[in-house]
């Protein structure tokens, strides 16, 4: 049976301030609305199963 | 004789020992060398050459040309890689190897600062479905496929007209956690684009990884 993410677990998995982001060689943590962002973008969407399709 | 290289391989003639000096020519074989070499040279071309039927040029100007490498310095959500595309090249190749923090998440790339207006369709198989249909209409970003742990995740995507102001079109396989991915399709703006993105979905990272970018020569 499919799960779902929830904001919560989201951002329990990924705290802000523990997320990077890289252009080019420079490695910078991302900005408050950049990882709002990323979270959001998957609420509410299915959790994938870790592992399908590996041999 | 004139040397008929590079239409015909020449057939030159040795002087024997016991030969004198007017039979066969000296003068004409020198003259026959130095046409033969002066042949050769125009047929190899000098570096940079501009001689469409010369070596140089040739090696030049076809194949595939490396632009850019970038390790993933992970771990990180994204990866933006600037100057990418020029007018140098119409037409581009990225090859991500990818080492995700788990396997099978979804993870993509994005054109310049377009969020929106990437159109595309694809299919998907695993060991033990598919195919499935998946579309992005529109979508956020393309497709490049899903992670694997362990750097078991590999992309190929052709890029066509990124600078050019066109819309940009793409095609992509990958697999990534023995899932195999295809996908294509286009970004709707007449947008020239001289960057791209790959990012993975919340709440994973990419750990490590190389990103190339190779430009398709014209010639």
């Amino acid at each position: 049976m499919a799960e779902y993410w929830t904001r919560e677990e989201l951002e329990a998995a990924a705290p802000y301030g523990t997320v990077n982001v890289q252009v080019d060689n420079e490695v910078r943590l991302m900005t408050t609305d950049e990882w709002s962002a990323w979270i959001d973008g998957q609420v509410g969407m299915e959790k994938p199963v870790d592992g399908e399709g590996a041999i | 004789m004139a040397t008929n290289f590079p239409t015909s391989l020449d057939s030159l003639t040795n002087p024997a020992a016991g030969d004198s000096l007017s039979s066969p020519s000296h003068a004409a074989q020198h003259s026959n060398v130095n046409d033969a070499v002066e042949a050769l040279q125009a047929k190899v071309g000098v570096d940079g050459s501009a001689v469409t039927g010369s070596l140089d040029y040739k090696v030049a100007n076809q194949g595939l040309t490396l632009v850019k490498s970038q390790n993933i310095i992970g771990p990180t959500a994204s990866v933006t890689v600037t100057n990418a595309f020029s007018s140098t090249f119409d037409n581009y190749r990225i090859t991500v190897n990818a080492d995700g923090s788990a396997n099978g998440i979804g993870y993509e790339f994005q054109l310049g600062s377009a969020t929106t207006g990437y159109y595309w369709t694809g299919t998907y198989l695993t060991l033990s479905s598919g195919p499935t249909r998946f579309v992005g209409n529109p979508a956020a970003a393309f497709n490049l496929g899903v992670t694997g742990a362990g750097h078991n995740s590999m992309a190929v995507s052709d890029v066509f007209w990124p600078y050019q102001g066109l819309r940009t079109s793409y095609i992509n396989h990958s697999t990534g956690a023995a899932i195999y991915y295809t996908s294509a399709g286009y970004q709707q703006d007449f947008t020239s684009f001289t960057d791209f993105t790959i990012y993975i979905i919340s709440p994973y990272v990419l750990n490590a990884g190389t990103i190339r970018v190779y430009g398709y020569n014209n010639g």
